[in-house]
């Protein structure tokens, strides 16, 4: 089928630039990865008897797999549900309302959403009390262990998954939809004709980068997972480096866990399929959705998945929204050094949001120019394979090891004061990328495919081409990608976390500082300030840079 | 855009100008942990005492833990920019002094008052606490009166932290050692249905505490002071276990790059001074180490009758292989 209309011609970007600028990234993301890692080989401290019995590994890495993986397949599930729901939905008002909200969920730091998840789900929490009303002595569910993190990761995965299908699904062509209903295509076969294809393309990359935040989370697996036998990888790692220094042992398991994430990318990458054939255009932009016929079985069902998303959610949001508007906030809201932390975050927030687009968008289209090509040589196809595992291998890595290594690397180099905001800069940027280039790509091969003909037939190219006809159809996706960057980098507590400065704060560490001084009250406020900041942050990239359409 | 970009520049611009800053010679750094020097913590008061007295000025640099404090020194070894290390805990004692970059310090401690005898010729302790588990005694009338009632007569859940990554957690461990010795595997199997959960860090045992998820937590003995003098809530209390209660001991010492100078030696001699011991129960919520006045709450605070403590030798020997006895008891239940 694709061969029939598989073009010899190709619409690269004429301009070789980014090509070679996309793959510099990649290398130097890839090279300062692997050398902190190794740096820490060389640094030898403490005894290396490492007391994790190989068995002891092999416990801890089947819980983290099962655990990593189930929560991507639930969260996808709940994704593609509650997309199509929306799809469905005619209000635009509401629906970015809706998906505002939903991605402030996965920018929140992790112990705070641990409490908003356990003021839902806890034994204390609303379901216990509304159990208790119904008349249960005791609590039917028992939370902690594998629920809690599952409920855990769907909190903070399944808003990206929502976002993303909702994109995909409202890219399906209209006379599609015209035809699926003229041939009464419903239910399970409608997904698999229609929705499916949309988002076959991109999912190897979205399950990547869903999985390995899950299968390097830590705190949040500690906190409900209910004990040591639900415990990951990057807690032996975490041990290794803290107390026993033993950075030899560390850099070995965190070996151990790029490899292990590397063979699942490697795995997920079998079910790529790149060929731009597949990809379909919509050409118009109708102001209505083509209706779908509205059954009493449909309604019962779009209802209850929005309940089930809010029960899941919108609810621990709301329950740390609550919990923020208690008396302190008025103090915090007083206190002039606050709004210091505030300025320092935003300030590093916008700085790394600004490199995270710029350098997803070059990785972006230096993968759309192969991607393009419908037959790949070996050296294309293994370039292609680099791109995809430089950005988002970072994830596989403990932030305890990249931290320590880049220390080590750059010790003597820098001065100590200004070294923490770079890594955190750096850091940030690598946090982002894979989801901002996730969020770049679907949209630079679709119009790719959309504009290519028609520029290299008006012989428009390199930048011109980029400011006249790419950028105002991308404007929406860039916004996004700024939006979710922002709020990311906002709410990234790893590696700072390491190195401390007396020159500046962010906002998760000082909500950190006052839960380890018992203030949860002031804690509980800065963190509504901080959700606050991420929907206006988002709302303002996503609405406001990324134009209306977003 | 074009905002962003002055923002940037001038971000990077003061950035680079703070390394000239630290070169001051009549600056002191102090490596301590993020919640010594918040706002509300001791550090911003200390600085204001020490600086009165010392012209110079005192810098904090705050790491995320106190274990965190040591890896730091550890890394930069001798070319470290701290001239003392302000917050480890007894437990670290033997590791810290093994790096052979602290120096002995040359206080005259006569004046602590401990609950043990203090012999170390290289930290000075700054504050101390026992261990205990905090319970609300609105919801929990009747909680054990020792750690025995507590594995075997007891049906409260607990929240722990874990060894592995925490400090209190790694002082719950011993504590059980201390008292249980050869037994403690099965004291922690006896104890594993009733532990709600692990958690990283003292912060979120704590916080799921306060939200009603278990009926004690592991905190300190003092934790009930700070309930009751920042928010006047007397329900919390500590539970006094009959066996005796763990100490927690923090500590300072004077790194080789701070030995250079008097100025480090001046700060450790102002650790025991009054100036400093008044700021530390309503800030740190820990007890002095010297007899100065301590505000009534900590005067009623329930007090163990007994204290345990292990030896840091001991410790650093068997941490390993007790860690990996813990894991074990309370995977395999």
């Amino acid at each position: 089928m694709a061969k029939s209309i598989s073009q010899p011609v190709t619409y690269k970007y004429k301009n070789k630039a980014i090509d070679n600028l996309g793959f510099c990234i990649s290398l130097i993301l890839i090279s300062v990865i692997i050398l902190s890692i190794s740096s820490l080989l060389f640094v030898g401290f403490g005894n290396k008897d490492n007391y994790l019995s190989s068995g002891d590994i092999f416990g801890i890495l089947r819980f983290t797999l099962l655990q990593s993986l189930l929560s991507v397949f639930f969260s996808a599930l709940l994704g593609i549900y509650v997309a199509q729901i929306l799809v469905s939905i005619q209000s635009q008002r509401f629906k970015s309302f809706f998906l505002s909200l939903s991605s402030v969920a996965f920018v929140i730091p992790t112990v705070v959403a641990g409490i908003g998840i356990i003021k839902v789900w806890g034994g204390n929490g609303i379901i216990s009390y509304f159990e208790f009303i119904l008349g249960a002595d005791q609590n039917f569910i028992n939370f902690y262990g594998l629920l809690g993190i599952l409920l855990a990761h769907i909190f903070f995965n399944a808003p990206l998954f929502v976002r993303v299908f909702y994109s995909c699904f409202g890219a399906i062509p209209d006379n599609y939809l015209k035809n699926a209903e003229q041939l009464n295509i419903k239910g399970f076969n409608y997904f698999l004709l229609l929705e499916w294809p949309s988002i076959r393309h991109i999912l190897p990359l979205l399950f990547g980068v869903i999985f390995l935040q899950c299968f390097s989370s830590f705190s949040l697996i500690l906190m409900l997972g209910g004990g040591p036998s639900s415990s990951t990888l990057e807690v032996a790692i975490y041990t290794a480096v803290r107390y026993d220094f033993d950075l030899n042992s560390a850099a070995i398991l965190a070996f151990i866990q790029l490899a292990i994430c590397l063979i699942v990318l490697i795995v997920l990458d079998f079910f790529q399929n790149n060929k731009i054939s597949h990809i379909k255009i919509k050409t118009t932009f109708p102001y209505k959705r083509w209706v779908q016929n509205k059954s009493f079985r449909k309604i019962f069902s779009n209802i209850f998945g929005m309940i089930l998303y809010s029960l899941l959610i919108f609810l621990p949001l709301l329950m740390l929204i609550i919990s923020g508007l208690n008396v302190e906030i008025i103090n915090i809201l007083l206190n002039s050094k606050i709004y210091f932390v505030f300025l320092d975050s935003i300030a590093i927030s916008l700085i790394s949001t600004f490199i995270t687009v710029i350098i997803s968008w070059f990785v972006a289209e230096a993968r759309t120019n192969i991607i393009i090509q419908n037959e790949l040589d070996y050296v294309q196809f293994f370039k292609l394979k680099f791109y995809n595992i430089s950005i988002l291998l970072y994830l596989a890595v403990p932030a305890i090891v990249l931290g320590t290594g880049l220390f080590v690397l750059f010790k003597g180099f820098l001065s100590y004061s200004y070294f923490p905001f770079l890594i955190l800069i750096f850091s940030n940027v690598m946090l982002c990328l894979p989801f901002s280039v996730n969020i770049i790509q679907s949209k630079s091969i679709y119009l790719r495919k959309k504009h290519g003909r028609l520029c290299s037939l008006l012989g428009i190219s390199g930048l011109n081409r980029f400011l006249t006809i790419d950028f105002p159809s991308m404007r929406s996706v860039l916004g996004f990608a700024a939006g979710i960057s922002a709020c990311l980098s906002l709410g990234d507590l790893s590696v700072i976390a390491l190195f401390g400065s007396q020159d500046f704060q962010t906002i998760p560490w000082l909500i950190f500082q006052y839960l380890s001084s018992y203030r949860l009250k002031e804690a509980a406020c800065v963190s509504l300030l901080l959700i606050i900041l991420c929907f206006s942050l988002f709302y303002f990239f996503s609405r406001i840079l990324g134009g209306e359409n977003a | 855009m074009r905002k962003t970009n002055l923002l940037i520049f001038l971000l990077l611009a003061n950035s680079l100008f703070i390394p000239l800053a630290l070169s001051n010679p009549n600056k002191l750094i102090i490596y301590t942990y993020e919640s010594f020097i918040s706002e509300w913590g001791p550090g911003p008061k200390i600085k204001e005492e020490f600086e009165k007295v010392c012209n110079c000025e005192l810098v904090f640099i705050g790491i995320d833990s106190s274990i965190g404090i040591l890896g730091r020194l550890k890394l930069e070894g001798e070319e470290t920019s701290a001239d003392i290390i302000l917050g480890l805990d007894t437990n670290l004692l033997t590791t810290a002094s093994n790096t052979n970059l602290l120096v002995k310090h040359n206080v005259n401690i006569s004046n602590l008052e401990l609950p043990i005898n203090w012999s170390n010729d290289f930290f000075i302790p700054y504050d101390w606490g026992h261990f205990a588990f905090i319970y609300n005694s609105m919801l929990l009338k009747t909680p054990p009166n020792s750690f025995n009632e507590l594995v075997n007569g007891s049906s409260s859940r607990i929240i722990i932290q874990d060894p592995r990554t925490s400090t209190p957690g790694l002082g719950l461990l011993l504590w059980v050692k201390s008292i249980f010795k050869d037994q403690s595997k099965n004291i922690w199997k006896k104890l594993s249905p009733r532990i709600v959960t692990v958690t990283k860090g003292w912060s979120e045992s704590y916080g799921l505490f306060l939200e009603g998820e278990a009926d004690m937590v592991l905190s300190y003995t003092t934790s009930p002071a700070y309930h009751i003098i920042a928010e006047e809530e007397k329900k919390y209390k500590s539970a006094i276990f009959e066996e005796g209660h763990y100490l927690q001991i923090e500590v300072a010492a004077i790194t080789k790059k701070g030995s250079r100078s008097s100025l480090a030696s001046d700060f450790m001699s102002f650790i025991l001074d009054d100036k400093f011991q008044k700021i530390i129960p309503t800030t740190n919520w820990m007890f002095p180490v010297t007899g100065v006045e301590l505000p009534d709450t900590f005067l009623n605070l329930k007090k163990p009758n007994k204290v345990l403590l292990m030896d840091a030798n001991e410790i650093e020997k068997n941490r390993k292989i007790w860690i990996n006895e813990w894991r074990r008891a309370l995977v395999n239940q």
